[in-house]
């Protein structure tokens, strides 16, 4: 029946009785969760001069939604102005937690000893408040290098360097509390402030910290402030650093130098680039030391404890609650929050049976990037079964002590109960994945083969072979290619063609055959003597070839043997052949003649081989 | 060593509905090394893998068998490298023949250039993988769980825990262990019995058919 009428009932009506229904149920979790709540505010320098920005920063916490509002108290003489605000929700092993984080500029207007009030906020009846905070402002320019200058002189170092009362170079280090717990982070920041040009960005050189362990928090930062009445470059780097003893520790002093440009004579005016002479000067800088307090951690540590300082968070899990024999189950805490996590040690996780466990995992990660130093640590271990049944993971524990409230804490998580079902881990595997029956088996025979990588004898007898040919033909080319370049292999080759073509020509017995040879004894002449006779007379081949080398009898046969060519190409058809082509007589003047040239080219060949 | 791809598969697949995944994988493996055109057992490795990367926690996709339409075994893949080789030396010895610059020529010398170059790019990759397989065999994890631990001249190392079905790469052996090496890196030393190198997996059938 209650089906039913929660059917029947209009939409709106069952969206309104949702909404009253999440009300309920929230709004008294809310209540609940607006538990621990928090209020911070630092100042980043605690001295400075009339007219200089102040950078003040209010940081809200509560562990729950609610997050009351609040106001920067007012205070005669200092002009507040708000700058900017970040909020940040977490959710963590089911609890909510909400910060804000405000940032404020503060402008001196009066020199004199300033006390900027608590700030009270209240949620449900949570109250929380920050401590006061004291400030001393300086006449105009006075206050801008905390401690008096030391002279300024280059290569002295001091804070300050150049006009005391408006320096051109200055560095400061500021640190965000004097007092601290052993392992307790604390943030310095080094700056650097200029107002005159340099050479390159000036290197900081690490403080030395005798017993602190130290973080670089991000890359330097610039920036532009105002200081009295002048405004500089700032170039700041901030650390985190952590004391590893108790006592009176100091860090610093931390030394910069920077390289300026100093302009030593004016700019001549006859000169087309008018370029004054500039120098670069190394000015050393030295910040004052900052002495830190540093106590031990009270007495009565918990059981556990392994010496996690910090704002920490503890999340315990398990991958699967349901496992199979010789199946790993794995356990997964991780430690988060603000912190020294590096040196806090990993939490005990143990299983209320003697199982085999391993260690697969684990690691720290950190967030260097901000003005604070937090991460997480991770660590895995893995559990095998090897008997059916169930067993459990006890309680994991972590403690830790919390310097803000300035006491132990610790966070326990759930025991998680594991059980273990008998068979392989494989058939589970097979039940949570669904993809489809595998294929059917086959009936067929199938194609055989070799399982190594290695290549079968025919495979590589073929591939070298052709290899080899490959190799064999193109060393052939290469051989050829040089030979065609030798010009005495070309020379004989252009005999060879001359002798072919005599040889063609008298083939064919035909008148025009004894002027083709006629025409081609004088070129043979310069092609065996290397002489250019190309378009030139009988006589001048002649000549230039005697001059290149050629014997007398030679230039005389080769003479002879034109002028009968050319008698026999001018010569009536009938007296040299009684019929034209192939039925010439054999044995006739003519075909001498022709004969006796062809034997002359064909020696003037083969004296060129 | 040579087997039948059928009967590679079969194992295969009988161990893979037995639930046996170190044994499905090696054999399918195998099976896909000799017929790796062959879709029934990319799509049964498909499952034995998707399975094992399910035991170990990783998220279970729908199953991608592995394409199948151009693959070539390395027997294969060997003789197209040989054949290429085979058609460059052929091109190229026509070109050498014509000694004159003709346009027959200049075809002969393009054919003769890219199959040379394609056919030594196979041998080249094919040669590396054998040196590779030679020198660290890939192998298959067939017990449940199997522990690589540290060697004996090494420092201390954290034991690390094998699966099923995992692949694995084999390096030096001692007595009855072997390193095992992961992404190359040696991970630690682990008992000869419960891995099986896929080029041996043929040895296996007759084994475990009569299990």
């Amino acid at each position: 029946m209650t089906g039913d009428r929660s059917s029947l009932r209009p939409p709106r009506a069952r969206l309104v009785a949702a909404v009253v229904l999440w009300a309920f149920a929230i709004v008294p979790a809310v209540a609940c969760a607006a538990g621990r709540l928090s209020v911070e505010v630092a100042l980043d320098r605690s001295q400075a001069a009339v007219g200089e920005d102040i950078q003040a920063t209010v940081v809200l916490r509560s562990d729950g939604l609610e997050l009351p509002q609040f106001a920067f108290p007012t205070v005669a003489g200092l002009t507040t102005v708000r700058i900017a605000d970040s909020q940040n929700f977490s959710w963590i092993n089911g609890r909510l937690s909400r910060s804000t984080t405000t940032i404020f500029r503060i402008t001196p207007t009066a020199p004199g000893r300033y006390t900027i009030p608590s700030i009270r906020i209240a949620a449900g009846t949570e109250r929380a408040e920050s401590a006061p905070i004291a400030l001393e402002v300086g006449a105009p320019g006075s206050a801008s290098p905390p401690p008096a200058a030391g002279g300024g002189a280059p290569g002295t170092p001091s804070p300050v360097w150049g006009d005391q009362s408006a320096p051109d170079l200055f560095v400061r280090l500021n640190v965000d509390r004097r007092r601290v717990f052993w392992n307790q982070p604390l943030i310095a920041r080094y700056t650097f402030y200029t107002r005159v040009r340099l050479e390159q960005e000036a290197l900081w050189e690490i403080a030395e910290a005798p017993g602190f362990w130290r973080e670089i928090l991000g890359e330097p930062r610039h920036q532009r402030v105002r200081v009295g009445a002048h405004e500089y470059l700032t170039t700041q780097v901030v650390m985190a650093y952590f004391p590893t003893r108790t006592g009176r520790l100091t860090i610093g002093p931390g030394k910069v130098e920077a390289r300026i440009l100093k302009r030593i004579n004016a700019p001549d005016p006859w000169s087309i680039l008018g370029m004054p002479d500039v120098r670069a000067e190394t000015i050393p800088l030295t910040t004052d030391r900052a002495s830190i307090d540093v106590r031990p951690l009270p007495s009565g540590a918990p059981q556990g404890f392994r010496g996690a300082v910090g704002r920490l968070s503890l999340d315990v899990r398990v991958d699967r609650k349901l496992a199979h024999v010789g199946e790993p189950v794995t356990v997964t805490t991780v430690i988060r929050g603000e912190g020294n996590l590096a040196a806090a040690g990993d939490p005990e996780v143990r299983a209320t049976l003697p199982l085999r466990s391993y260690e697969v995992g684990g690691g720290t990660t950190t967030d260097r990037l901000g003005d604070r130093i937090r991460g997480e640590r991770r660590r895995e271990v893995a559990f095998v079964p090897e008997v059916p049944g169930s067993f459990a993971i006890e309680p994991v524990r972590l403690t830790w002590f919390d310097p803000v409230e300035e006491r132990y804490r610790s966070q326990i998580s759930d025991s998680i109960r594991v059980t273990i079902v008998p068979g392989d881990s494989t058939d589970r595997a097979g039940g949570f994945v669904a993809m489809g029956p595998p294929a059917s088996l086959r009936s067929r025979k199938g194609p055989s083969g070799t399982l190594t990588l290695d290549p079968s004898v025919g495979a590589i007898s073929l591939a070298v072979g052709s290899g080899v040919v490959f190799l064999a033909a193109s060393l052939w080319v290469a051989s050829r290619e040089d030979a065609s370049r030798d010009p005495r292999r070309r020379r004989k080759a252009a005999l060879k063609r001359i002798v072919l073509a005599a040889r063609e020509a008298r083939a064919k017995h035909d008148a025009s055959a004894a002027s083709r040879i006629a025409a081609l004894v004088p070129e043979a002449l310069g092609i065996r003597y290397d002489a250019d006779t190309d378009g030139r007379s009988l006589e001048d081949a002649i000549a230039l070839a005697r001059a290149r080398g050629a014997t007398p009898e030679v230039a005389e046969e080769a003479r002879r043997l034109v002028v009968a060519l050319e008698q026999l190409a001018y010569a009536p058809a009938s007296s040299i052949y009684e019929a034209p082509g192939k039925d010439a007589p054999r044995g006739t003047a003519s075909d001498h003649v022709l004969v006796s040239a062809e034997r002359f080219l064909d020696r003037l060949a083969r004296e060129v081989a | 060593m040579t087997g039948d791809a059928s009967v590679l598969y079969n194992a295969g697949t009988v161990a893979l509905q037995q639930g046996k995944l170190g044994e499905a994988v090696a054999f399918l493996a195998a099976a896909r090394r000799i017929d790796p055109r062959a879709e029934d057992a990319a799509r049964n490795l498909g499952l034995a893998e998707a399975r094992v990367a399910s035991g170990r926690g990783e998220e279970a996709g729908p199953v991608r068998p592995p394409a199948t339409g151009l693959a070539l075994s390395i027997g294969e893949a060997w003789w197209l490298a040989a054949i290429l080789l085979f058609l460059a030396a052929i091109a190229r010895a026509a070109w050498a023949l014509r000694p004159r610059k003709t346009p027959q020529r200049a075809v002969a010398r393009a054919i003769a250039i890219v199959p040379a170059a394609a056919g030594v790019v196979v041998v080249t990759w094919l040669t590396i993988a054998a040196l590779g397989e030679n020198a660290h065999p890939e192998a298959v994890v067939v017990a449940p769980l199997l522990e690589a631990r540290r060697g004996p001249d090494e420092p201390n190392r954290s034991p690390v825990l094998l699966r099923a079905g995992e692949r694995v790469r084999l390096g030096r052996a001692t007595g009855a262990d072997v390193e095992v090496r992961l992404g190359g890196t040696p991970i630690g030393w682990a008992a000869r019995e419960g891995l099986w190198r896929i080029s041996d997996t043929p040895r296996y059938t007759e084994q475990f058919e009569s299990r």
